[in-house]
């Protein structure tokens, strides 16, 4: 009598990649209250960001009489806006971006 | 957004409710998890300005409340630590590897072969360059595409170790920035790589160009492509619904690599074109959407009028930047040699001819304030300007920056009337010259006798 043939065993390598550790920081205090504060826009460039975005500045002027807004429309594409995106950023007090998804 | 957050700026997204996935990874792999977000039920780019406004209103009160409400302990620290990535993956008998293999997202959902160090050992020796010799690294997680890694996915696609520098060269084109899979490897529009290799090392490989060369049946064509894809994911790690969110997804994402039909064609090969020498080998990348088939056409004019139409199908993005592929067989070659048209005749001629007018889709998409800015930032102002006059006029307009944006390839085997033309929205064609290690022609000889023999004699 013969038994079954026994089934190879196969000890296969990982295809994922190693990354570097990320250095992962935590998120930054928040502020007291958007009044009088220079808070920025981000449109990444979808169809609805400008119609969604829009409506908001107008409720936040509605809300908060002495904030200042401020637009970035992403010129879509090519990481060629991201040294633009962060010179627009850096005088601001807070960001809302939309991603559209 | 997550750029601006670690720019010491207080952030706050709104992402799709169906993106969430996709936003935490993304805020993950750039190293501010804890980024905040505020969900919408808004459909991505939805132009109804009704909707768009009503979101709006919802998410008010939230997006004030991200931007005010004081941080909690965790959103204070550092975040998670990574997990290493283990050497071994597991061990088991065919289909249990294929079980976790599978479980984890580790393949494209078709069986692999188990890449056993042997198998792995095997592959290497397809490249004089060191196992740990990092490609690149592969959007969006941006992991190590060492030697070795390409190896280990390349085994489990099945492919041989002389396929070994095309996907090396693959692996970097599809890092150079035209290519642009930041948002083709994710984007909504399930964009798939088509890759074209050209040069000797399409016969040393035996990689099909001739009938049914995008068709299922030869190795090459269909290990290579498939290997790309599982490099991608397991570098990159763009899983569908979670990063690689295309809404319909792409057939090409298994696999879209062919050889040009060099041999068939009247002109200067791709490669050649883009400035690679005679006799070197190279591949050719491009994202593309879909193919669509273009039967009929007995004389060049009527050939490019059908391509022409074809290519339009391409407007309904807004992405005038990209590409066109255009697939000529060697029978609408003929006519074309014949007729002598070069292949910027071709370029030129689809150019003035792939033309639509402004009230069908430029009125839709381009007169909107996103599809102006897209107008703006490929074509110039001055450009945009005269085109944004057209608006309700019967003007017709140019779906591509320039001729050149048509790409035109010899692919196919012999038999009248068939072409194709592969549309494209985000990112262009990009190439990478493929290096053969020093012992390129034992290898051919090893490998290539493992061909089918009804192949062994197409060169």
């Amino acid at each position: 009598m013969t038994g079954q043939p026994k089934e190879a065993i196969y000890e296969a390598l990982n295809p994922i990649g190693e990354r570097e550790l990320p250095k992962y920081s935590g998120i930054n205090p928040r502020l007291d209250t958007l009044d009088g504060k220079a808070i920025g826009l981000f449109d990444n460039a979808k169809r609805e960001c400008p119609y969604v975005l829009g409506k908001l500045e107008k409720l936040l002027q509605e809300r908060f009489p002495a904030i200042k807004i401020s637009w970035f429309r992403k010129g879509t594409y090519k990481e060629v806006m991201w040294d633009a995106e962060k010179a627009w950023a850096k005088d601001l007090d807070g960001v809302i971006g939309m991603c559209g998804d | 957004m997550v750029t601006m957050e670690k720019q010491g700026i207080p952030v706050v997204g709104i992402a799709n409710e169906h993106f969430e996935s996709d936003w935490k990874m993304a805020a993950r792999t750039k190293g501010a998890p804890g980024t905040r977000y505020v969900l919408t039920a808004l459909p991505s780019n939805c132009v109804e300005v009704d909707q768009c406004e009503a979101a709006a209103v919802e998410m008010m009160d939230e997006l004030i409340d991200a931007l005010t409400r004081p941080l909690t302990e965790a959103e204070q620290g550092p975040g998670p630590e990574e997990l290493k990535v283990e050497r071994n993956a597991c061990a088991g008998t065919l289909q249990e590897v294929n079980q976790y293999f599978y479980e984890r997202e580790m393949t494209d959902g078709l069986p692999i072969i188990p890449p056993t160090d042997a198998a792995v050992k095997e592959m290497l020796t397809g490249t004089d360059l060191a196992p740990d010799h990092v490609v690149t690294r592969i959007l969006p997680e941006m992991r190590k595409a060492t030697v070795e890694k390409i190896a280990i996915n390349a085994v489990m696609a099945g492919c041989l170790p002389t396929y070994m520098p095309v996907l090396i060269a693959a692996a970097e084109a599809a890092m150079d920035l035209d290519f642009h899979l930041v948002e083709t490897g994710v984007s909504t529009g399930s964009y798939a790589p088509l890759m074209i290799v050209n040069g000797p090392i399409r016969n040393d490989l035996s990689i099909n160009y001739q009938h049914g060369a995008l068709s299922p049946g030869r190795r090459a064509n269909a290990s290579i492509g498939r290997a790309l894809r599982l490099i991608l994911l397991n570098t990159g790690r763009a899983l569908p619904g979670i990063q690689d969110m295309g809404i319909l997804g792409s057939p090409g994402k298994y696999t879209q690599c062919v050889g040009e039909h060099e041999e068939a064609s009247p002109w200067e090969p791709l490669h050649v074109q883009r400035g690679y020498a005679p006799g070197s080998s190279a591949v050719s990348m491009v994202p593309v959407t879909a193919r669509v088939a273009i039967l009929g056409g007995d004389n060049p004019q009527n050939t490019l009028r059908i391509a022409a139409q074809a290519a339009v199908v391409r407007a309904n993005s807004d992405y005038l930047g990209s590409n066109i592929v255009f697939f000529v067989s060697p029978a609408s070659c003929d006519i074309f040699r014949d007729a002598k048209w070069s292949k910027k005749d071709i370029q030129n001629h689809l150019y003035e001819h792939a033309r639509i007018l402004p009230t069908s889709f430029w009125g839709a998409r381009f007169y909107k304030p996103t599809g102006r800015r897209n107008v703006e930032f490929f074509l110039g102002k001055a450009m945009a300007e005269w085109i944004f006059k057209q608006e309700g006029t019967d003007m017709p307009l140019p779906i591509v920056t320039g001729p050149d944006k048509f790409v035109v390839v010899c692919v196919g085997g012999h038999g009248m009337n068939q072409n194709a033309i592969f549309t494209c929205g985000h990112g262009t064609l990009a190439s990478r010259e493929i290096k053969l290690p020093k012992n390129w022609q034992a290898l051919v000889a090893k490998y290539k006798a493992k061909e089918i023999a009804r192949f062994r004699d197409i060169a």
